[in-house]
């Protein structure tokens, strides 16, 4: 279920960004924050994203970056940070973004479970809406709570 | 049988989802088919039929034989059911 992989040390929201970098950037530091990454996870997330662009926006206003278990991953890991104001990634149709997801894995299969969770979670737009409500990271996990419970 | 593809930038993450939701809309319409997960560049030398993947890769998949699918929602079965249904129709399958 998606509430056992997102620590509530891995979750912020109202984070200020001015660019997708900076979105992603702000999201890598929770996976090094709880312990998920090493601290060269996060460049690589950027250095990702730079040169594959923006697929990593997966539903409107919603992205998942991530780097290769290599990069820094220490363990399957979920994070998330609410951006404050949306920024621009460059997807034709899903910008701007609010919502980044970020993830590591420890290999292509160990993260199996936490990616579906995370997409099912991610299809209902009720609960992206809720996410953009919270007012407090106590919401968000009863919010990502709820929906395990309901999934 | 019909040989299927969801491609991402690393074969990780929107390719996995992407995968799920294909098996889904693949069985429902029951097609006869096998499903690979792969990145950008490596499906340029693959024997397939369908490709899914985002409009950003879309541009930078180099396979002469296969239809490729822009999929814009990842997380969203009624998309993905639709243009599976659609492609299938396309290539006669």
């Amino acid at each position: 279920m998606l509430k056992d992989y997102l620590d509530p040390s891995a979750v912020s929201l109202g984070n200020e960004v001015k660019d997708w970098r900076a979105a992603i950037e702000a999201t890598g530091r929770l996976l090094v924050d709880s312990e998920a990454a090493e601290e060269q996870y996060v460049q690589a997330m950027v250095r990702t994203t730079e040169e594959l662009g923006p697929y990593v926006v997966i539903a409107p206003g919603v992205a998942i970056p991530h780097a290769r278990p290599e990069n820094g991953a220490r363990k399957v890991g979920l994070s998330l940070a609410v951006l404050a104001e949306p920024v621009e990634f460059g997807s034709k149709e899903n910008d701007p973004v609010d919502l980044v997801f970020g993830f590591s894995t420890t290999d292509s299969d160990a993260h199996m479970e936490l990616i579906q969770d995370l997409a099912n979670f991610i299809e209902k737009e009720e609960n992206c809406q809720a996410l953009r409500d919270a007012e407090t990271v106590e919401e968000i996990m009863t919010i990502v709570e709820r929906s395990s419970v309901n999934a | 049988m019909l040989k299927v593809f969801a491609v991402c930038g690393m074969g990780l993450g929107t390719s996995n989802i992407l995968k799920s939701r294909l098996k889904e809309a693949l069985n429902k319409q029951g097609v006869d088919h096998s499903l690979e997960v792969t990145d950008a560049s490596a499906v340029a030398g693959q024997d397939a039929d369908l490709i899914f993947t985002s409009e950003e890769l879309g541009d930078k998949i180099r396979n002469k034989k296969a239809k490729v699918v822009v999929i814009n929602n990842f997380t969203n079965r009624k998309e993905i059911g639709e243009k599976v249904e659609a492609a299938l129709a396309e290539i006669g399958a």
